[in-house]
This record gives C-alpha cells, structure tokens and sequence, in this order.
C-alpha cells in the first residue's frame, strides 16, 4: 500500500562564522534520513524504531510530503506522491494523517476540541449538516475517552494525555487509509499510554487503516505492532516481523536496543553492548555507521557500506557480519 | 541496625492562589544504610515532592505539616536550617534533580557549578574542589575536558551523568535521585542504570530512586514504595512488588508496561478513567473510583497501610478482606 525506496535527505547546515572567515564554501550537512526503504501493507501496525536523531520525524515528514526529499521515491497505492495531480493530493490528504510527536503542536490554541475536531470534516467535506458532523465529534470522542465537556474548553486547559488523545481522534475521524502516529505515547504514563496503544490495536482490528508508529521503544513496538523497522542514524538497519526480530535480533544495533531495555524483572540486568554514544548526524562514520561503536566491527565494516539484504524470509539486515556473529552454528566451526 | 532514614507521618502542602493543597499525605517508610529504595508512580503523584521534602529544598509556596524526618538519628525537621545546611545538605543528603538541563545554571560552565557547590558546602580550595571535580566526571565516565563545557554542549546522557557527579562532590551519605533516566535513548538510559548500580555495588552508597518507570525501579532498587494521589499503597522489596502485587493499583500498573516481557506479545491494559487531582480530593481509598475491587468501605474510608506479608505493605480494604476468606 505504501512503497518507501531509497529516501534521502540531508539537511544544509549553517556556516559557521568561523567557516566564512575561512572562505569555506559549504558547511556539510545533517544525513537525516539516508536511503531508507520499506513498505506497509494494508491493515498492519509497523513500527519505526530508533534512538533520537536516527530520523523517525523526518521520515514521517517526508512521507506526508511535509518535506521533499533529495531523492527516492514514496508510492501510496501506487502512485508517486511527490508527482501528484491537485485531485489526487487532496486525496491523499484526506487518508494519510499524521499525529504530531507533540502533543502540544498538534491542537491549534485558538480552537476550541469542538471546533479542532470539526475542521477536517468541513476541510474534506465529511458530514454534511453541523449536526451530522456533531454526532461525527461525539462517536470519536467517546472512541478516544475523553468526556464530552473538553469539547468546549481550549487545549490549553486539558492534560497532555487528552490532548494526545484528542489529536488522534482527529486524526481517526476522517477514517484515513494510514495513519502516522509519531511519538503518541512518549509524553504519557504507563496507564494511559496502554489505553492510546489499544485504539491503535481497535483501528487495525477494524481492518481498514494501516499505521506507522513511531517509537523510540522497541518494547512498547513489539506488543503493538506486526513489523518493525530499526533506524540508526538515517539508515535502516533491521527490518522484519516483531516476533522474529526481538526474538532473532541480527544487527548488532537491534541486539543493543533489545539488552538495554529494562525488564519487569528484578532478576534481570540490562547491558551495554556498544561503546560511546551516537554521534553526530552532520559527520556520520563512513561505511558502516554503526562500527566505531560496534563489538563486532573489522575492515569491511570500515570500508563497505552495507546494503540491506533479506537474509531469511521476510527478514532483512544492513549488516556484513550477521552470519558469523548471529548464526555461529550454520559457519560450521 | 538502625536505619538511615525514617519518614513519618509526613504531609506537605502547596499554596496556590489561597489555597492549600496536600500533595504528600501522611507518607511513613523506612529505609536501610547502603540500599536503593524506589518511590514510584505516576506523574503528579507527590514523588518529587516527597524527595524535596527530605532534601529540605522545597520551593517557598511549600510546608511541611507535620511528621518526622529521622536521619541517622537526628529529627531533620527539628533543626534549625542553618544547622541543617552546614551539617547535612551536599554532605549528607544531596539530590539529583528531575529535568538535568533546567537543574544547572545554562550561562555557568559544568565544572565551575561543580566546584562551586563544593567550596559553597565546605572548606575546600578552588584547587582541591577542582582536582575532585576532574576525578568525579572520570568515575562517571565523562571525560574531563568536559568540564569546560556549558550545559546545552552535552548530550543528553552526559549532563545526566555531569549531575550525578555534582551530587556525589562530597560524598553524601544519602543520594535522592529524581528521575535520572527519564527522556534518555534505552542505550544512553542503560550507561545511568549502570553507572547508579556501581555506586551501590561498589561504593555502599545510599540511594532513593524517583520514577515513574517500573523497569528502571525494577532494575536498579531494593525496596520500592508505590504512590497514588499522595499517599503509599503498596511497600516492601521489588522481589515481592513485582513478583506478586497486592494493591489494585500496582497489579493495574504492572498490567500496563510495554517492558514487561519481550518474548512474547502481550495485551496491554489501561488503567479507565481519570488520574486523581489534588485540587478535589476523593473521600475515602483515593483509588476507587477507578478500582474494579472497590466496595462501600473504600468510598467512605481511608484505608491504612499494614504489613500484610512480612516486609510487604498495602493499604487495601478489599486486599485485607479476600485474604480473611483465604485463610478461613
Ligand atoms: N529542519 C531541519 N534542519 C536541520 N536538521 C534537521 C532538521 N530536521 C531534523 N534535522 C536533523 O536530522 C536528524 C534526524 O532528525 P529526526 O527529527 O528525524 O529524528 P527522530 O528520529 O525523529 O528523533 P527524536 O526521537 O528525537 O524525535 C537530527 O540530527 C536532526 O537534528
Ligand atoms: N511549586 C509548586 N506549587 C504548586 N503546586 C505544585 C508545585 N510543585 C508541584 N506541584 C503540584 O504537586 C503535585 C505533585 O507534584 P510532584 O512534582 O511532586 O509530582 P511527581 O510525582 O514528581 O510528578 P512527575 O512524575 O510528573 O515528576 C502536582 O499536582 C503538581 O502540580
Ligand atoms: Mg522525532
Ligand atoms: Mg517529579
């Protein structure tokens, strides 16, 4: 349904003053996102995954057309979106939505939840009396659980996780083809965050929606979600069905993100796998970007750039070693 | 042994526009030389108020009602605060602030704050506070040029770790950390929990861990105290909280964590209705409108906590009752 290949885009970064005095002429850039591909099926959850910076936003950005990107196409149901005719945006401006990672950008302050709620009806033409619209606000209401007096009150007087259920309620009511949902549940307790999931895992029941989830988590991605991709500084490292990869992580990244998040068990102990911290998106290493942190790094990884192959069914990895370190038994020795 | 830390009965409040609100409500617990003990729960339940408490670092809209707050044998609210500030603040009981880049001043160099607090607290020279100041940022694993550097030139995790340094200048007896990992990546997240667990590990270091992530309470604690709405309603050894909860609460809470178990897919569940507020406050169990337990005692009165298990407690009307039937 969506077809994301080879995204690209870097962000031109601000000469520095001492640049100038230099004459230097470019300032680099910030590789956000970096030949990212992957694609949702109908009716499935997919979770992006990856530490901040490793280009989740810009990714969703550009896939809303948001942002344009420097290369790489994006098809939705089969057509190019960055060359789409006036009818054909509006279109897809209608079913795919976005969930701003905020929930302070996503509601206008000016607006009270009423009318936040009833302007992509009129916006699309959904509804064609103010009554038929009300009733629209009051089923999805109901659907996101926030009493029916928020609807005349400001953002402004509403907790963080209303507001964020009230942007996805937004968001549900044009009943969109995808939905990206980006960050929806940082912000929010462990109680709350469960019943937002949960509408998410209803609008896949219903079958019609499909869903990019957002998430620095991998463990919230792995109950919610039926894929997930890893990202890592722009790239996409891992990318399979949620079960085999948090079960059969194969990218020395995926293992590291998957040892260092907490257990509910007071046995268990989280580790460390990689060295340092991530670096900086405007220098990223060559090759490789992961091997300056990577245990299991040696020349090739500082030389070659690995592409992501599908090293069993369904599952791909942008590693070159994840033979070796991952499946010892199948090298023999 | 005697413990290093007795609350009792504490209650704070907040004055806001005339009023007065109770956002730490008769709070006791206990805690031992060399161990971590959690508080948890959600946002807004009265944690970081509690930790202000016995730091003695409340804002000025802020009392203390009443209760006690014995440390290593001294009433700490008995003193006068000029005592308390010589004798026991940074040398005694420092804390790690919630939300590090508002914690240190953004115009003030990370090293320049560090050796300040040490020479404001003690009769150290600028030399000698500096030299500590360089050791401190190796044990927490940044490297000491770093001390040049202002707040918004470190990462996230650093200026985590910049903050636990600043607690640990003059090696306190009790460290109170406020939420030391929260909006930090899971890799930069796991370098902290290790980091805390050393202190303990190695250095015998007392600790009160502040958060409103089980894992991180689960990882790195000894005992845990669970709040709601500024009350405990659950106490005793992590083994015991997470291995078998007793409070609706808890068990709610537990259900609700994504980090619970990774191999296999579970069904998250939400906790229904709305998070309680201080400014209406529900008569009796604070919890009952959203417990599926709840009888006609739990909306009328307030339950207590009681050792229901050897070291565990609960404040829990339908807990105290289904355990008679079990036993009967
Ligand atoms: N408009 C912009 N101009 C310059 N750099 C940008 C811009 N937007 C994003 N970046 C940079 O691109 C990189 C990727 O950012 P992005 O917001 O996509 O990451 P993310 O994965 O969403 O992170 P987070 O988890 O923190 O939200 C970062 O280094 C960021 O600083
Ligand atoms: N200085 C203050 N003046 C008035 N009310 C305050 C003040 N500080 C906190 N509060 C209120 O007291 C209650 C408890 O706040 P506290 O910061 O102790 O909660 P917390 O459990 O630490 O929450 P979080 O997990 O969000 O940090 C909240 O309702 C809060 O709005
Ligand atoms: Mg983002
Ligand atoms: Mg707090």
């Amino acid at each position: 349904m969506l077809e994301v290949t080879g995204l690209k885009k870097h962000f031109p970064l601000e000469r520095s003053f001492l640049d100038r005095l230099r004459g230097k002429k470019e300032a680099g850039s910030v590789h956000a996102v970096d030949n990212v591909s992957f694609w949702v099926r109908r009716g499935e959850i997919l979770g992006l995954v990856g530490e901040s910076g490793s280009g989740k936003t810009t990714t969703a950005r550009l896939i809303t057309l948001l942002e344009r990107p420097d290369s790489g196409s994006v098809q939705f149901e089969g057509k190019d979106i960055y060359g789409l005719s006036p009818d054909d945006l509006k279109n897809f401006r209608r079913h795919v939505q976005l969930v701003f990672q905020n929930p302070y950008d996503s509601l206008d302050p000016k607006f009270t939840i009423f009318e936040s709620l009833e302007e992509p009806l009129l916006t699309h033409s959904v509804g064609r009396t103010k009554d038929e619209r009300r009733e629209m606000v009051h089923q999805t209401m109901k659907k996101v659980g926030v009493p029916m007096e928020a609807l005349n009150l400001y953002p402004s007087k509403l907790s963080g996780g209303q507001r964020q259920r009230i942007a996805l309620a937004r968001a549900f009511a044009l009943e969109p083809k995808l939905l990206i949902a980006d960050e929806p549940v940082s912000m929010l307790d462990s109680s709350i965050r469960a019943s937002i999931l949960n509408m998410l895992l209803d609008l896949r029941a219903q079958g019609a929606t499909s869903v990019i989830l957002i998430t620095h988590d991998i463990a919230t991605a792995r109950h919610v979600c039926d894929r997930i991709c890893v990202m890592y500084m722009g790239e996409v490292v891992e990318f399979a069905m949620a079960d085999e990869l948090v079960t059969n992580p194969l990218h020395p990244y995926t293992h590291a993100l998957l040892s260092a998040t907490p257990r509910l068990d007071p046995d268990a102990r989280v580790t460390v796998e990689l060295t340092g911290e991530i670096g900086s998106a405007a220098d990223p290493p060559a090759a490789c970007r992961l091997h300056p942190r990577c245990p299991h790094a040696y020349e090739r990884c500082r030389v070659e750039e690995p592409v992501l192959r599908e090293i069993l069914p369904g599952h791909y990895v942008a590693c070159h070693r994840s033979e070796e370190v991952f499946f010892p038994k199948l090298t023999g020795t | 042994m005697a413990p290093l830390l007795t609350v009792e009965g504490l209650r704070t409040t907040y004055t806001v526009g005339g009023r007065e609100v109770t956002v730490v409500n008769g709070v006791d617990f206990q805690m031992e030389r060399g161990k971590t003990f959690a508080i948890a729960g959600e946002s807004g339940c009265g944690k970081t108020t509690l930790g202000l408490s016995i730091a003695q670092l409340l804002p000025s809209n802020a009392r203390i009602r009443s209760g006690k707050i014995v440390f290593d044998g001294v009433d700490l609210l008995q003193m006068r605060e000029d005592d308390f500030r010589r004798r026991i603040r940074w040398k005694k009981i420092s804390m790690v602030f919630q939300g590090s880049m508002s914690a240190f001043n953004p115009v003030i160099r990370v090293g320049d704050q560090i050796v300040e607090a040490i020479t404001h607290h003690e009769t150290a020279s600028k030399s000698a506070a500096r030299e500590r100041a360089s050791k401190l940022f190796s044990a927490v694993g940044i490297s000491e040029n770093r001390l040049y550097s202002y707040p918004h030139e470190l990462s996230g995790g650093m200026r985590e770790r910049a903050m636990i340094a600043m607690a640990l200048a003059s090696s306190p007896d009790l460290v109170i950390a406020d939420e030391p990992t929260t909006g930090l990546d899971v890799l930069v997240q796991a370098q902290i929990i290790g980091l805390l667990r050393k202190l303990r590990d190695d250095l015998g270091r007392s600790m009160i861990l502040i958060s409103h992530d089980l894992s991180v309470v689960a990882e790195l604690a000894d005992e845990c105290a669970i709040m709601y709405a500024g009350r405990i309603v659950e106490m005793g050894s992590v083994r015991r909280i997470f291995g078998n909860p007793l409070h609706p609460y808890t068990m709610k809470l537990l259900g609700a964590f994504p980090g619970a178990r990774l191999e296999k897919r579970i069904t998250l569940v939400g906790i229904p209705g709305e998070p309680p507020s201080f400014l209406n406050p529900i008569t009796g169990c604070r919890f009952n409108p959203r417990c599926e337990h709840a009888m006609e005692v739990c909306r009328r009165e307030e339950p207590r906590l009681v050792e229901f298990e050897r070291g565990h407690f609960v404040s829990c009307f339908w807990r105290e009752e289904t355990s008679g039937d079990n036993t009967r």
